[in-house]
């Protein structure tokens, strides 16, 4: 196993720090911490009322950026295979869809988050149901599983599209190519207890899944519950990638590139890699975001746009350095 | 033909493929005024049966005396109300085999946004002739109907409505004069924040009805950020208004991104949204209306 111990965390608490001051500071419009501290005068006023729009996005963008590392995390090291991700698995798909629905029956954007949600979870239970043979989940049937479900839900994404008017179909786009643009603090404890509860399911499953990396049937003969294991696992991976598209939209390769770099950092001890894979995924989003924020002003490029651009080719190169 | 005439079998499937590759050969081979010629359509003279597939085509007839002879319109033609009991051929996405149906012998197609690919290629290629009418700015939208005009053989209406719209246009600008222009955006969705940019028709409406739009120096329809909504100087903001838009705009300016700074403390006006944001001879009635709401 490669570096762990204090400085490990030092450096990745050092990297997130670093892209939070900068995630505040730079977008849109400069801002000067100066001004928000004073909040005097006119400057100091626009200041403040910025750093009021800006601070929950930042946060929210953290929180989202954790959600989805560690659910990639933890699924990379479930299904033992390093493609795994959230996005593969048809949970986003399942919660854009359930989002689009809502929208095209008429309820209120208000309630679409909570559509979104149920179709993460629906779109989890139905994948579950087909991968579980005899009692027992499948790995491979569950990779299929979800991309059925891909399919499936982007054939309804297609239909819901098409039928819906101009100004719907483009708030579902924008929607669909992910955006924090309307974070709030509200939003950001509306998401919390999801992320929590996401967070500690698998944080304390890390031992286990440890031995996942020994072979299933190993961590069986080594007194690990596996299928009570691979359904709290599955399940709290769900939870945290449907809240962050119910809340944010689609945002791809955070789930599957940050624990890929953290592992080449840190090793594959998941008692590790998770928490790492969670502050890297924060700082990886908050940082995206801040590049959405300014290279356009006053318009934003779609966060979704930005994780890829920057993902695709560090994926790249970490599987060209990959022996 | 000659291939039934084989005297060896031939499977029906592959006849018919055969069949179909041969009249696409045929069809490819004469020229598209052959081709309407020989299913009947006249190709020459004025057009009566025609096909708007955008709202502000069926205005833009219907201005010119000639709404009778429209036989299909765009899902989303609710304007003069006689236009509301015309066949539909689709919204954004127009079926170019219900457009076909009804056997037009002109279809008007938009400059604008999504018709000029898709089913109007498709009709096109088979023959059906077809006018794309610009509307990217306001002297386009008059170029526009002058166009249209001419092809509906009524030149002279053509002549005396884009007249008495030149002229509206002039008394706004006279009225305008050298009154001080606020700074204003015209936002046309919420959610995500769109506005009016530079090179559109609502940058004119915008500019000539007195205001100076801050967006000018961005081409099409920008997506906004809050923290440019909340600090850019906007003194007023133009909306376009319909019993549809309202809820969203005002759930916007309650919570979303037109809830804080600047936009949130703009004055606000509201136009008839199918009046404003539809490049037709009503653009121009939001055009005045827009001049005198700035007036106040």
């Amino acid at each position: 196993m490669k570096t762990r111990g204090p400085g490990l965390w030092l450096a990745a608490g050092a990297l997130l720090a670093g892209c939070l001051v900068l995630g505040i500071w730079i977008g849109g419009v400069r801002l000067s911490p100066g001004a928000v501290w004073s909040g005097a005068g006119p400057e100091g006023q626009t200041a403040r009322l910025v750093a009021s729009i800006r601070v929950p996005r930042v946060a929210l963008a953290a929180l989202v950026g954790a959600c989805l590392a560690l659910a990639g995390a933890a699924l990379q090291a479930l299904l033992k295979n390093p493609l795994a991700d959230p996005f593969l698995l048809g949970t986003s798909g399942g919660a854009a869809t359930g989002a689009a629905l809502a929208s095209l029956l008429g309820v209120s954007p208000l309630l679409s988050p909570g559509a979104a949600f149920a179709g993460a979870v629906v779109s989890s239970i139905g994948v579950a149901a087909l991968a579980r043979r005899g009692g027992r989940l499948d790995l491979q049937r569950l990779l299929l599983g979800g991309l059925i479900a891909n399919a499936f839900f982007s054939a309804i994404l297609l239909g819901v599209f098409s039928l819906a008017s101009s100004e719907t179909a483009r708030t579902m786009l924008f929607w669909m190519m992910g955006s924090l643009a309307d974070a709030s603090p509200r939003k950001l404890l509306a998401l919390l207890p999801y992320a929590a509860i996401g967070a500690i399911a698998l944080l304390a499953s890390a031992s286990r899944l440890n031995l996942f990396s020994v072979g299933e049937e190993n961590a069986a003969a080594l007194g690990v519950d596996t299928e009570r294991s691979k359904t709290v696992v599955f399940l709290a991976s769900s939870l945290l990638t449907g809240a962050a598209v119910a809340f944010v939209g689609v945002i791809g390769f955070v789930g599957l590139l940050v624990p890929h770099a953290a592992r080449a950092v840190a090793g594959n001890d998941q008692r590790t890699l998770l928490p790492l894979s969670a502050l890297s995924g924060a700082a990886l989003l908050v940082a995206a975001d801040a590049v959405s924020r300014a290279v356009a002003a006053p318009s934003e490029l779609p966060i979704g746009a930005v994780t890829a651009a920057i993902g695709a080719p560090v994926f790249v190169y970490l599987l060209l350095r990959t022996p | 033909m000659a291939l039934a005439a084989q005297p060896f079998r031939v499977s029906g499937r592959a006849l018919r493929a055969t069949a179909l590759v041969a009249a696409a050969l045929a069809a490819a081979s004469c020229g598209r005024q052959d081709v309407a010629a020989a299913v009947g359509k006249p190709t020459a003279g004025p057009a009566t049966r025609i096909v708007a597939l955008a709202p502000n085509l069926t205005e833009i007839v219907f201005a010119l005396g000639a709404g009778a002879s429209l036989v299909g319109v765009s899902d989303f033609s609710d304007f003069p109300e006689a236009a509301r009991s015309l066949p539909r051929v689709g919204g954004l996405e127009v079926s170019a085999e219900r457009v076909a149906s009804l056997t037009p012998d002109l279809v008007l197609a938009t400059a604008e946004g999504g018709n000029r690919k898709g089913a109007v290629s498709a009709l096109e290629a088979s023959g059906v002739p077809v006018l794309v009418v610009p509307g990217g700015s306001l002297d386009e939208v008059l170029t526009g109907i002058d166009l249209v005009g001419r092809r509906l053989g009524r030149t002279a209406e053509g002549d005396r409505l884009t007249r008495s719209l030149r002229e509206r246009r002039e008394a706004v600008r006279r009225s305008v004069g050298s009154r001080p222009r606020p700074r204003a955006i015209l936002l046309v969705w919420p959610d995500p924040p769109s506005a009016a940019g530079g090179g559109t028709f609502l940058n004119d409406v915008l500019t000539e009805a007195g205001a100076e739009n801050l967006l000018s120096a961005r081409t099409g329809w920008p997506v906004l950020s809050a923290e440019w909504l909340a600090t850019a100087p906007i003194e007023v903001a133009v909306l376009p208004d319909s019993p549809g838009n309202r809820p969203v705009f005002e759930r916007a300016f309650s919570t979303g991104a037109l809830s804080r700074g600047t936009i949130r403390a703009a004055r606000v006006v509201r136009l008839d949204e199918s009046a404003l944001t539809r490049p037709g001879p009503r653009v121009f009635d939001a055009l005045e209306q827009l001049a005198r709401g700035l007036s106040r």
